[in-house]
Protein backbone atom coordinates (compact mmCIF):
# COMPACT_ATOMS: atom_id res chain seq x y z
CA UNK A 1 0.00 0.00 0.00
CA UNK A 2 2.83 2.34 0.92
CA UNK A 3 4.48 1.75 -2.44
CA UNK A 4 1.23 2.43 -4.27
CA UNK A 5 0.58 5.69 -2.45
CA UNK A 6 4.13 6.89 -3.03
CA UNK A 7 3.82 6.03 -6.70
CA UNK A 8 0.52 7.89 -6.93
CA UNK A 9 2.25 10.90 -5.38
CA UNK A 10 5.05 10.73 -7.94
CA UNK A 11 2.63 10.51 -10.87
CA UNK A 12 0.45 13.25 -9.45
CA UNK A 13 3.39 15.61 -8.98
CA UNK A 14 5.09 14.98 -12.32
CA UNK A 15 1.98 14.74 -14.48
CA UNK A 16 0.03 17.31 -12.51
CA UNK A 17 -3.09 15.12 -12.37
CA UNK A 18 -5.34 13.64 -9.70
CA UNK A 19 -4.24 10.06 -9.08
CA UNK A 20 -6.30 9.39 -5.94
CA UNK A 21 -8.68 7.05 -7.76
CA UNK A 22 -5.95 5.08 -9.55
CA UNK A 23 -6.33 1.33 -9.16
CA UNK A 24 -4.24 -1.62 -10.35
CA UNK A 25 -5.91 -1.67 -13.78
CA UNK A 26 -5.82 2.08 -14.45
CA UNK A 27 -4.29 2.53 -17.87
CA UNK A 28 -1.33 4.88 -18.20
CA UNK A 29 0.56 4.65 -21.49
CA UNK A 30 -1.55 5.64 -24.47
CA UNK A 31 -4.33 6.76 -22.16
CA UNK A 32 -2.83 9.69 -20.23
CA UNK A 33 -1.87 12.44 -22.66
CA UNK A 34 0.32 13.92 -19.91
CA UNK A 35 2.57 10.85 -20.02
CA UNK A 36 4.88 11.95 -22.84
CA UNK A 37 8.58 11.16 -23.24
CA UNK A 38 9.63 14.04 -20.98
CA UNK A 39 7.32 12.98 -18.16
CA UNK A 40 8.33 9.32 -18.50
CA UNK A 41 11.94 10.30 -17.88
CA UNK A 42 10.99 12.58 -14.99
CA UNK A 43 8.81 9.86 -13.45
CA UNK A 44 11.67 7.37 -13.69
CA UNK A 45 14.14 9.82 -12.15
CA UNK A 46 11.72 10.58 -9.30
CA UNK A 47 10.97 6.89 -8.71
CA UNK A 48 14.69 6.18 -8.35
CA UNK A 49 15.00 9.01 -5.83
CA UNK A 50 11.90 8.20 -3.76
CA UNK A 51 12.32 4.45 -3.72
CA UNK A 52 16.12 4.54 -3.47
CA UNK A 53 16.54 2.12 -6.33
CA UNK A 54 18.37 2.08 -9.60
CA UNK A 55 16.29 0.83 -12.49
CA UNK A 56 18.13 -1.25 -15.05
CA UNK A 57 17.20 0.67 -18.18
CA UNK A 58 17.82 -2.35 -20.38
CA UNK A 59 14.87 -4.05 -18.65
CA UNK A 60 12.49 -1.19 -19.40
CA UNK A 61 9.59 -1.97 -21.71
CA UNK A 62 6.36 -0.26 -22.66
CA UNK A 63 4.39 -2.88 -20.71
CA UNK A 64 5.82 -1.52 -17.45
CA UNK A 65 3.94 1.73 -18.09
CA UNK A 66 0.79 0.10 -19.47
CA UNK A 67 -1.13 0.22 -16.19
CA UNK A 68 -0.64 1.61 -12.73
CA UNK A 69 -0.42 -1.94 -11.42
CA UNK A 70 2.35 -2.86 -13.83
CA UNK A 71 4.38 0.17 -12.87
CA UNK A 72 3.88 -0.52 -9.16
CA UNK A 73 4.93 -4.15 -9.62
CA UNK A 74 7.96 -3.09 -11.65
CA UNK A 75 9.11 -0.81 -8.84
CA UNK A 76 8.57 -3.46 -6.18
CA UNK A 77 10.46 -6.02 -8.18
CA UNK A 78 11.83 -4.82 -11.52
CA UNK A 79 12.58 -8.34 -12.68
CA UNK A 80 9.18 -9.96 -12.17
CA UNK A 81 6.90 -7.86 -14.40
CA UNK B 1 1.90 -4.84 -47.52
CA UNK B 2 -0.39 -6.37 -44.89
CA UNK B 3 -2.96 -4.03 -43.36
CA UNK B 4 -2.70 -1.46 -46.15
CA UNK B 5 -5.69 -0.05 -48.03
CA UNK B 6 -5.80 -0.45 -51.81
CA UNK B 7 -4.57 3.10 -52.41
CA UNK B 8 -1.74 2.62 -49.88
CA UNK B 9 -0.75 -0.62 -51.61
CA UNK B 10 -0.73 1.14 -54.98
CA UNK B 11 1.40 3.97 -53.53
CA UNK B 12 3.79 1.46 -51.96
CA UNK B 13 4.15 -0.47 -55.22
CA UNK B 14 4.63 2.77 -57.17
CA UNK B 15 7.50 3.76 -54.87
CA UNK B 16 9.14 0.37 -55.42
CA UNK B 17 8.83 0.75 -59.22
CA UNK B 18 10.28 4.28 -59.09
CA UNK B 19 13.23 3.07 -57.00
CA UNK B 20 13.77 0.16 -59.39
CA UNK B 21 13.86 2.56 -62.34
CA UNK B 22 16.28 4.88 -60.56
CA UNK B 23 18.57 1.97 -59.75
CA UNK B 24 18.95 1.19 -63.44
CA UNK B 25 21.05 4.38 -63.72
CA UNK B 26 24.32 5.39 -62.09
CA UNK B 27 24.28 7.74 -59.10
CA UNK B 28 25.16 10.86 -61.05
CA UNK B 29 22.21 10.22 -63.37
CA UNK B 30 19.94 9.42 -60.42
CA UNK B 31 20.89 12.74 -58.87
CA UNK B 32 20.19 14.63 -62.09
CA UNK B 33 16.78 12.99 -62.48
CA UNK B 34 15.89 13.48 -58.78
CA UNK B 35 16.88 17.14 -58.96
CA UNK B 36 14.74 17.59 -62.09
CA UNK B 37 11.71 15.93 -60.53
CA UNK B 38 12.18 17.93 -57.32
CA UNK B 39 12.34 21.21 -59.25
CA UNK B 40 9.10 20.29 -60.99
CA UNK B 41 7.30 19.34 -57.77
CA UNK B 42 8.56 22.50 -56.10
CA UNK B 43 7.27 24.65 -58.96
CA UNK B 44 3.78 23.22 -58.51
CA UNK B 45 3.74 23.36 -54.69
CA UNK B 46 2.98 26.97 -53.69
CA UNK B 47 2.64 26.16 -49.97
CA UNK B 48 5.98 24.36 -49.88
CA UNK B 49 7.61 27.22 -51.76
CA UNK B 50 6.11 29.88 -49.51
CA UNK B 51 7.07 28.01 -46.34
CA UNK B 52 10.64 27.48 -47.52
CA UNK B 53 11.06 31.14 -48.39
CA UNK B 54 9.54 32.26 -45.07
CA UNK B 55 11.87 29.96 -43.13
CA UNK B 56 14.88 31.18 -45.09
CA UNK B 57 13.96 34.79 -44.32
CA UNK B 58 13.74 33.94 -40.59
CA UNK B 59 17.18 32.34 -40.60
CA UNK B 60 18.82 34.84 -42.92
CA UNK B 61 17.31 38.26 -42.16
CA UNK B 62 20.35 39.98 -43.68
CA UNK B 63 19.96 38.22 -47.01
CA UNK B 64 18.47 40.94 -49.24
CA UNK B 65 18.62 39.06 -52.51
CA UNK B 66 15.30 37.42 -53.39
CA UNK B 67 17.08 35.44 -56.10
CA UNK B 68 19.45 33.95 -53.53
CA UNK B 69 16.54 33.03 -51.22
CA UNK B 70 14.60 31.43 -54.08
CA UNK B 71 17.74 29.58 -55.22
CA UNK B 72 18.30 28.17 -51.72
CA UNK B 73 14.64 27.17 -51.38
CA UNK B 74 14.57 25.12 -54.58
CA UNK B 75 18.09 23.72 -54.20
CA UNK B 76 17.43 22.55 -50.65
CA UNK B 77 14.27 20.84 -51.84
CA UNK B 78 16.29 19.07 -54.54
CA UNK B 79 18.90 17.88 -52.03
CA UNK B 80 16.25 16.57 -49.64
CA UNK B 81 14.32 14.71 -52.36
CA UNK B 82 17.55 13.16 -53.61
CA UNK B 83 18.59 12.42 -50.02
CA UNK B 84 15.37 10.52 -49.30
CA UNK B 85 15.87 8.44 -52.46
CA UNK B 86 19.48 7.76 -51.48
CA UNK B 87 18.19 5.75 -48.49
CA UNK B 88 17.03 3.08 -50.94
CA UNK B 89 20.50 2.50 -52.40
CA UNK B 90 22.68 3.39 -49.43
CA UNK B 91 24.91 0.38 -50.18
CA UNK B 92 26.04 2.25 -53.35
CA UNK B 93 27.13 5.33 -51.41
CA UNK B 94 30.67 6.21 -50.43
CA UNK B 95 31.18 8.18 -47.26
CA UNK B 96 33.88 9.14 -44.80
CA UNK B 97 33.69 10.20 -41.17
CA UNK B 98 35.06 13.42 -39.82
CA UNK B 99 35.52 13.79 -36.07
CA UNK B 100 38.16 14.87 -33.60
CA UNK B 101 40.21 12.45 -31.52
CA UNK B 102 38.07 12.82 -28.39
CA UNK B 103 34.88 12.08 -30.31
CA UNK B 104 36.51 9.13 -32.03
CA UNK B 105 37.46 7.76 -28.62
CA UNK B 106 33.81 7.98 -27.51
CA UNK B 107 32.56 6.32 -30.70
CA UNK B 108 35.03 3.47 -30.48
CA UNK B 109 34.65 3.01 -26.71
CA UNK B 110 31.81 0.55 -27.22
CA UNK B 111 29.63 2.38 -24.71
CA UNK B 112 26.10 3.73 -25.14
CA UNK B 113 25.74 7.04 -26.98
CA UNK B 114 22.99 9.57 -27.48
CA UNK B 115 23.28 11.36 -30.83
CA UNK B 116 21.28 14.32 -32.09
CA UNK B 117 21.12 14.45 -35.85
CA UNK B 118 19.39 16.71 -38.35
CA UNK B 119 17.49 16.87 -41.64
CA UNK B 120 20.45 17.68 -43.84
CA UNK B 121 20.77 16.09 -47.32
CA UNK B 122 20.45 12.28 -46.93
CA UNK B 123 19.34 12.50 -43.34
CA UNK B 124 19.29 8.76 -42.66
CA UNK B 125 22.94 8.54 -43.76
CA UNK B 126 23.97 9.19 -40.15
CA UNK B 127 22.29 6.15 -38.56
CA UNK B 128 23.14 3.94 -41.56
CA UNK B 129 26.81 4.91 -41.60
CA UNK B 130 27.11 4.78 -37.81
CA UNK B 131 25.62 1.30 -37.87
CA UNK B 132 28.53 0.18 -40.04
CA UNK B 133 30.91 1.74 -37.53
CA UNK B 134 29.31 0.61 -34.26
CA UNK B 135 26.86 -2.19 -35.09
CA UNK B 136 24.22 -1.15 -32.54
CA UNK B 137 22.28 1.84 -33.88
CA UNK B 138 18.63 2.59 -33.15
CA UNK B 139 16.64 5.45 -34.60
CA UNK B 140 13.09 6.75 -34.37
CA UNK B 141 10.85 7.38 -37.35
CA UNK B 142 7.23 7.77 -38.30
CA UNK B 143 7.10 5.97 -41.62
CA UNK B 144 3.81 6.60 -43.45
CA UNK B 145 1.88 3.43 -44.32
CA UNK B 146 2.23 4.05 -48.07
CA UNK B 147 6.02 4.13 -47.61
CA UNK B 148 6.08 0.88 -45.64
CA UNK B 149 9.02 -0.22 -47.82
CA UNK B 150 11.19 2.23 -45.88
CA UNK B 151 11.06 -0.12 -42.88
CA UNK B 152 12.89 -2.72 -44.93
CA UNK B 153 15.50 -0.08 -45.79
CA UNK B 154 16.29 0.32 -42.10
CA UNK B 155 16.42 -3.45 -41.69
CA UNK B 156 18.65 -3.81 -44.77
CA UNK B 157 21.12 -1.39 -43.19
CA UNK B 158 20.95 -3.20 -39.85
CA UNK B 159 19.39 -0.23 -38.05
CA UNK B 160 16.66 -0.80 -35.49
CA UNK B 161 13.87 1.67 -36.27
CA UNK B 162 11.41 2.38 -33.48
CA UNK B 163 8.02 3.48 -34.77
CA UNK B 164 7.39 6.96 -33.43
CA UNK B 165 3.62 6.48 -33.43
CA UNK B 166 3.68 3.46 -31.11
CA UNK B 167 2.81 4.00 -27.46
CA UNK B 168 5.94 3.72 -25.39
CA UNK B 169 8.32 4.48 -28.27
CA UNK B 170 10.55 6.44 -25.91
CA UNK B 171 10.71 3.49 -23.52
CA UNK B 172 11.96 1.36 -26.40
CA UNK B 173 14.71 3.93 -27.01
CA UNK B 174 15.60 3.86 -23.31
CA UNK B 175 15.76 0.08 -23.46
CA UNK B 176 18.07 0.23 -26.48
CA UNK B 177 20.46 2.80 -25.02
CA UNK B 178 20.38 0.87 -21.74
CA UNK B 179 21.61 -2.16 -23.66
CA UNK B 180 24.69 -0.28 -24.81
CA UNK B 181 22.97 1.09 -27.90
CA UNK B 182 23.78 4.10 -30.04
CA UNK B 183 20.55 6.07 -30.40
CA UNK B 184 20.34 8.62 -33.24
CA UNK B 185 17.42 11.03 -33.08
CA UNK B 186 16.55 13.71 -35.62
CA UNK B 187 16.26 16.73 -33.38
CA UNK B 188 15.99 19.83 -35.57
CA UNK B 189 12.25 19.55 -36.18
CA UNK B 190 9.52 21.14 -34.06
CA UNK B 191 8.79 19.41 -30.77
CA UNK B 192 7.03 20.09 -27.51
CA UNK B 193 9.60 18.78 -25.02
CA UNK B 194 11.36 22.07 -24.42
CA UNK B 195 11.45 25.74 -25.41
CA UNK B 196 14.51 27.30 -26.97
CA UNK B 197 15.80 29.98 -29.27
CA UNK B 198 16.39 29.03 -32.91
CA UNK B 199 17.57 31.75 -35.26
CA UNK B 200 16.45 34.41 -32.78
CA UNK B 201 12.90 33.03 -32.50
CA UNK B 202 11.43 31.18 -29.52
CA UNK B 203 10.19 27.75 -30.53
CA UNK B 204 9.48 24.26 -29.27
CA UNK B 205 11.96 21.45 -29.78
CA UNK B 206 12.39 17.78 -28.97
CA UNK B 207 14.69 16.96 -26.06
CA UNK B 208 15.07 13.22 -26.67
CA UNK B 209 18.87 13.19 -27.04
CA UNK B 210 19.36 15.21 -23.84
CA UNK B 211 16.89 13.06 -21.89
CA UNK B 212 18.53 9.84 -23.05
CA UNK B 213 21.96 11.18 -22.13
CA UNK B 214 20.67 12.22 -18.70
CA UNK B 215 18.83 9.08 -17.78
CA UNK B 216 21.12 6.50 -19.40
CA UNK B 217 24.18 8.51 -18.30
CA UNK B 218 25.80 8.68 -21.72
CA UNK B 219 27.80 11.26 -23.65
CA UNK B 220 25.81 13.53 -25.97
CA UNK B 221 26.91 14.00 -29.59
CA UNK B 222 25.80 15.69 -32.81
CA UNK B 223 26.12 14.00 -36.21
CA UNK B 224 25.14 15.17 -39.70
CA UNK B 225 25.77 14.16 -43.30
CA UNK B 226 26.89 16.58 -46.01
CA UNK B 227 26.79 15.68 -49.70
CA UNK B 228 30.01 16.61 -51.48
CA UNK B 229 30.51 17.74 -55.08
CA UNK B 230 31.84 14.29 -55.98
CA UNK B 231 28.58 12.76 -54.64
CA UNK B 232 30.24 11.18 -51.61
CA UNK B 233 29.13 12.07 -48.10
CA UNK B 234 31.07 13.32 -45.14
CA UNK B 235 29.52 12.23 -41.86
CA UNK B 236 30.50 14.84 -39.29
CA UNK B 237 30.40 13.80 -35.64
CA UNK B 238 30.97 16.26 -32.80
CA UNK B 239 30.87 15.97 -29.03
CA UNK B 240 28.38 18.22 -27.24
CA UNK B 241 29.07 16.78 -23.80
CA UNK B 242 31.47 14.03 -22.88
CA UNK B 243 29.51 13.63 -19.63
CA UNK B 244 25.83 12.86 -19.04
CA UNK B 245 23.39 15.76 -19.06
CA UNK B 246 21.88 16.77 -15.69
CA UNK B 247 18.59 15.15 -14.71
CA UNK B 248 16.22 18.12 -14.85
CA UNK B 249 14.09 19.87 -17.49
CA UNK B 250 16.36 22.94 -17.16
CA UNK B 251 19.42 20.83 -17.92
CA UNK B 252 17.64 19.26 -20.92
CA UNK B 253 16.75 22.71 -22.20
CA UNK B 254 20.30 23.98 -21.74
CA UNK B 255 21.74 20.99 -23.62
CA UNK B 256 19.24 21.28 -26.47
CA UNK B 257 19.94 25.00 -26.76
CA UNK B 258 23.65 24.21 -27.11
CA UNK B 259 22.78 21.67 -29.81
CA UNK B 260 20.58 24.21 -31.60
CA UNK B 261 23.36 26.81 -31.53
CA UNK B 262 25.50 24.27 -33.37
CA UNK B 263 22.61 23.44 -35.73
CA UNK B 264 22.39 27.13 -36.67
CA UNK B 265 26.07 27.19 -37.57
CA UNK B 266 25.77 23.99 -39.63
CA UNK B 267 22.64 25.18 -41.43
CA UNK B 268 24.23 28.50 -42.36
CA UNK B 269 27.29 26.61 -43.58
CA UNK B 270 25.20 24.28 -45.78
CA UNK B 271 21.94 26.17 -46.37
CA UNK B 272 21.34 24.44 -49.70
CA UNK B 273 21.14 21.04 -47.96
CA UNK B 274 18.80 21.70 -45.02
CA UNK B 275 15.09 20.90 -45.04
CA UNK B 276 13.63 24.42 -45.29
CA UNK B 277 10.15 23.43 -46.47
CA UNK B 278 9.08 22.03 -43.10
CA UNK B 279 6.91 24.20 -40.84
CA UNK B 280 9.64 24.59 -38.23
CA UNK B 281 8.49 27.65 -36.29
CA UNK B 282 4.97 27.22 -34.89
Amino acid sequence: MKYNQQLKDVLSEILNIDTSNFIHSTKLLGELSELDSMSIVLVLIEIEKRFSLEIDIADLEAKHFETFGNLASFIKNPLTV
Amino acid sequence: MKGLTLSQRIAAKTILVIIFLFKLRNRAARKKIAFGIARLIFAFSPKTRKRSINNLRIAMPDQKSDDRIRYLAVTAYQYIVFGVLENFWFEDIEYTFEMDAATKALITSGGPLSIATMHLSCYEAVPFALQKLTGRVTTLSRVPKFAAGLHSVYAKNGVCCVDKSQAGAFLSLLGKIGSNGVVCLHSDHFGSDTELDFFQLQTGAPAGPAMLSAYAKTPLLIAYAVLQKDNTYIIHIETVSEFPIGQSPKAFQFAMQAIYRQFETIILQYPEQWCWFYKRWR
